[in-house]
C-alpha cells in the first residue's frame, strides 16, 4: 500500500509539473509563426506547447482549449494536410492543393476538424471574400458539434476564421469555442488577431 | 419482473463499437424451440430461449442506470436525426425483425458518418447515419440490424460484462469510456474503438448473432445474401482507402470477417431467396440522403465516397446525388486524372435527377481553374439561381465579376 501511495504521489507530481510546462504566456506583441506569418494579439493568450498538442503549428487559448482556442496553420505545402499526423491517421486527412478555390478551403478546414476533433453537424453561417495579410482570402463562420451522442459532454461549438493561399502555400487562422458564452466573449480578440496578420515571407514552413 | 428489466437483463450488443455489453445464452425455460422455415430451429422471437430467463442481479442496477442516462442524453443530442419519415421507417423495419419483442427495442438514428449500429441492453438501439449511406437496399440494412437484434435476443452481454466487472464496477467503466468518447478534442473513432474493444463479443456469440440475423432476414421475406454482401462492401471500402483493417472500428471488433462472409454466403443459399427492396429503401431515406453524402464527402475519404456513390449508381444510374458525390470526390482528391473524372461525373450529374445545386458550383470551380471563364460563370450563375441564399453567395458573385 505504501509503495502504491508513493508511486501515485510521484505520478501526480510529474503530471502537475509537466502541466506547468504545457502552456506559456503569449504577450500582446508581434508573434512569428513558422517564419512566414506574424500575428499580434490584443491581449495575453496562453500558448500550448508541443507536449499538449502537436497537430497545429500554433494553438492559443484563454480559458483552455476545451472552451476556446485560436489555431494557426502557416505555409502548408500542396499535397499536405493542415495538421501534422503520422501513420494511418495521416492517410485519412484531407490535403491542400495549390490553386484550391477559396470556397474549398472552408471544406478543408471542416474536414480537418471532423477527422481530428470529432467535429460533426456543420452548419454554415457565412462564407465571404475578404483581404487578409494583403491576400484574397475567404472569411468563414460556422457552428458544429463535438463529442459522442449520449455522452454528458457533447458540446455545441462555433468557429470563425480565414484561409488564403500565398506563393502556393496555404494559411489558415481558426478561432473555435464553446458556442455558449465563450465564442462571443472572445470574438473581438480573435478578429483582432486575424486583422493583424501579415506575411513575413521566406524561411521554412511551420509544422505541415 | 417488469418488461423493461427483463429486456435489460437479456442484454444487448453491438455490430461493433457503440454498443455494449455482451451476454451469454441463457435457457432456464426448459422450452424446446420449434421448427422453422427450413427445418431448423424457429428463431421467431417468441421461441428464442434467451428471452425466457428469469435471472436477476441487483448489481445490474448500476449498469442499467448508466445506459438509461445515455439514452436520456441521446434524446436531446444534436446528433439525433429527427426526420419523422425516416424514423417511422426504421421503427417499422426493426419491428419486423424483432417480431414479438419489437416493443422492447427503441431505434435512434444518429448523425455519425461511419458504418455502425449498436444495441444496448436496456433496449436502446443506435443506428449511425453512415450505415444508411452504405446500404443501398432494405435487405442490407436489415442484415446489420438483425445481427444486432440477435445479440440482444440471445442475451449476449452478461458474461462479458461480469468478467470485466471483477476489475471495476460496470457503471464506472461506462462513465469512463463514454466520458472519454465525448471529450470535445478527442477523435471520436479512437475512443469508440476503445469502447468497442472493451465490449467485443466472442467468436461463438458473433456466429450466433449472424445466424439469428440471417434467419430473421429470410423470415420477413428479405434476401439473406445481403448479409455477406455487407462484409464484401466494407472490405472493399477499407481496401480502397489503403488503410490497415485493424484500424477500422468494424474490423477491430469483428475479426475473421472474410470467414464470416463466406459462412454467411453459404448459409444464405440454404434459405429461401427474398426481396432487396431497393426502391422502397431509397424512397424511405430520400429526405436525409443529401446530408448522408455531404457528411461522407466532408470526411475527406474520397476513395470510399467514390466507391459508395458507385454502388448507388449501380442501383440507379440517374441518381444525381450519387453522381455529384462521385464527381465532387474526384475534384477534391485532385490526383492525376481526377479532374477529367470529376468533369465527366459532374456533367452527368447536371443531367440527372435530384442533383444538389452545389454540383453547378463544383463544375464551375473546375472550369474557372482551367481558364474556361465563360463556362464557369454560366455554371456559377446557375448555382446562385438554384440556391439564391447560398452561404457563399458573395464569394461566388465576386468570382463571376472578377
Amino acid at each position: 500500500m505504501r509503495k502504491m501511495f508513493r508511486t501515485l504521489t510521484i505520478a501526480i507530481a510529474v503530471l502537475t509539473l509537466s502541466g506547468c510546462a504545457a502552456y506559456s504566456a503569449l504577450e500582446p506583441k508581434s508573434t512569428d509563426v513558422g517564419q512566414r506569418l506574424a500575428l499580434t494579439p490584443d491581449r495575453t493568450w496562453s500558448r500550448a506547447s508541443a507536449q499538449v498538442q502537436s497537430d497545429w503549428a500554433e494553438v492559443w487559448t484563454i480559458d483552455g482549449p476545451l472552451l476556446n482556442s485560436f489555431r494557426v496553420a502557416a505555409g502548408i505545402e500542396s499535397g499536405k494536410p493542415l495538421v501534422a499526423r503520422r501513420g494511418e491517421a495521416a492517410k485519412a486527412l484531407p490535403v491542400f492543393r495549390k490553386g484550391m478555390a477559396l470556397e474549398d478551403m472552408v471544406d478543408l478546414v471542416q474536414s480537418t476538424l471532423a477527422n481530428t476533433a470529432g467535429a460533426k453537424d456543420f452548419v454554415p453561417i457565412s462564407v465571404r471574400p475578404e483581404k487578409v495579410a494583403g491576400q484574397d482570402a475567404v472569411a468563414f463562420e460556422f457552428t458544429y458539434g463535438t463529442g459522442t451522442a449520449g455522452s454528458s459532454i457533447e458540446t455545441d461549438r462555433r468557429a470563425l476564421g480565414t484561409a488564403f493561399e500565398a506563393d502556393g502555400r496555404l494559411y489558415v487562422l481558426l478561432f473555435e469555442a464553446a458556442e455558449v458564452h465563450y465564442f462571443e466573449k472572445l470574438r473581438p480578440a480573435a478578429e483582432a488577431i486575424i486583422r493583424s496578420a501579415r506575411l513575413t515571407g521566406g524561411g521554412t514552413a511551420g509544422k505541415s | 419482473m417488469n418488461l423493461a428489466r427483463r429486456a435489460f437483463l437479456a442484454g444487448g450488443c453491438a455490430f461493433c463499437a457503440l454498443g455494449t455489453v455482451a451476454c451469454t445464452p441463457v435457457d432456464n425455460s426448459g422450452q424446446r424451440p420449434t421448427t422453422g422455415i427450413d427445418g431448423r430451429t424457429d428463431l421467431s422471437a417468441r421461441n428464442l430461449p434467451g428471452m425466457r430467463t428469469g435471472a436477476t442481479d441487483d448489481d445490474d442496477d448500476g449498469l442499467r442506470g448508466s445506459v438509461d442516462k445515455i439514452e436520456r442524453q441521446i434524446k436531446t443530442s444534436r446528433s439525433l436525426v429527427r426526420d419523422p419519415a425516416v424514423n417511422a421507417y426504421l421503427k417499422d423495419l426493426v419491428g419486423r425483425l424483432a417480431g414479438d419483442y419489437a416493443p422492447d427495442i427503441r431505434p435512434y438514428l444518429l448523425r455519425v458518418p461511419d458504418f455502425n449500429a449498436g444495441q444496448y441492453p436496456n433496449g436502446m438501439m443506435q443506428i449511425w447515419s453512415g450505415l444508411l449511406l452504405r446500404c443501398t437496399d432494405e435487405a442490407q440494412l436489415a442484415a446489420v440490424l438483425g445481427h444486432e437484434i440477435g445479440h440482444y435476443l440471445r442475451a449476449h452481454s452478461r458474461e462479458q460484462l461480469r468478467s470485466r466487472r471483477q476489475m471495476v464496477d460496470a457503471s464506472q467503466i461506462l462513465a469512463m469510456i463514454f466520458g472519454a468518447a465525448g471529450a470535445p478534442q478527442a477523435a471520436d473513432l479512437t475512443s469508440l474503438m476503445l469502447t468497442a474493444a472493451f465490449f467485443s463479443y466472442g467468436r461463438d456469440q458473433e456466429r450466433e448473432a449472424d445466424e439469428i440475423g440471417i434467419r430473421r432476414l429470410a423470415e420477413i421475406g428479405l434476401d439473406p445474401l445481403a448479409a455477406s454482401g455487407n462484409w464484401d462492401n466494407i472490405l472493399a471500402e477499407i481496401k480502397a482507402l489503403g488503410i490497415d483493417p485493424s484500424s477500422s472500428v468494424v474490423f477491430a471488433t469483428h475479426p475473421d470477417s472474410a470467414e464470416r462472409a463466406s459462412t454467411l454466403r453459404a448459409r444464405a443459399r440454404e434459405l429461401p431467396a427474398g426481396a432487396r427492396h431497393a426502391q422502397e429503401y431509397a424512397r424511405a431515406i430520400a429526405a436525409i440522403r443529401p446530408f448522408l453524402f455531404d457528411d461522407q464527402i466532408r470526411k475527406g475519404q474520397h476513395a470510399a465516397t467514390i466507391l459508395i456513390a458507385g454502388r448507388w449508381l449501380e442501383a440507379n444510374p440517374n441518381d444525381g446525388l450519387a453522381r455529384y458525390a462521385k464527381g465532387e470526390s474526384y475534384r477534391l482528391r485532385a490526383k492525376d486524372g481526377d479532374e477529367e473524372a470529376a468533369i465527366e461525373a459532374l456533367a452527368a450529374a447536371l443531367e440527372a435527377d435530384g442533383t444538389p445545386p452545389t454540383a453547378w458550383r463544383s463544375l464551375g470551380s473546375i472550369r474557372r481553374k482551367r481558364g474556361e471563364t465563360a463556362e464557369a460563370n454560366t455554371l456559377f450563375r446557375e448555382y446562385l439561381r438554384r440556391q439564391p441564399n447560398a452561404p457563399d453567395r458573395d464569394l461566388i458573385r465576386r468570382s463571376i465579376t472578377s
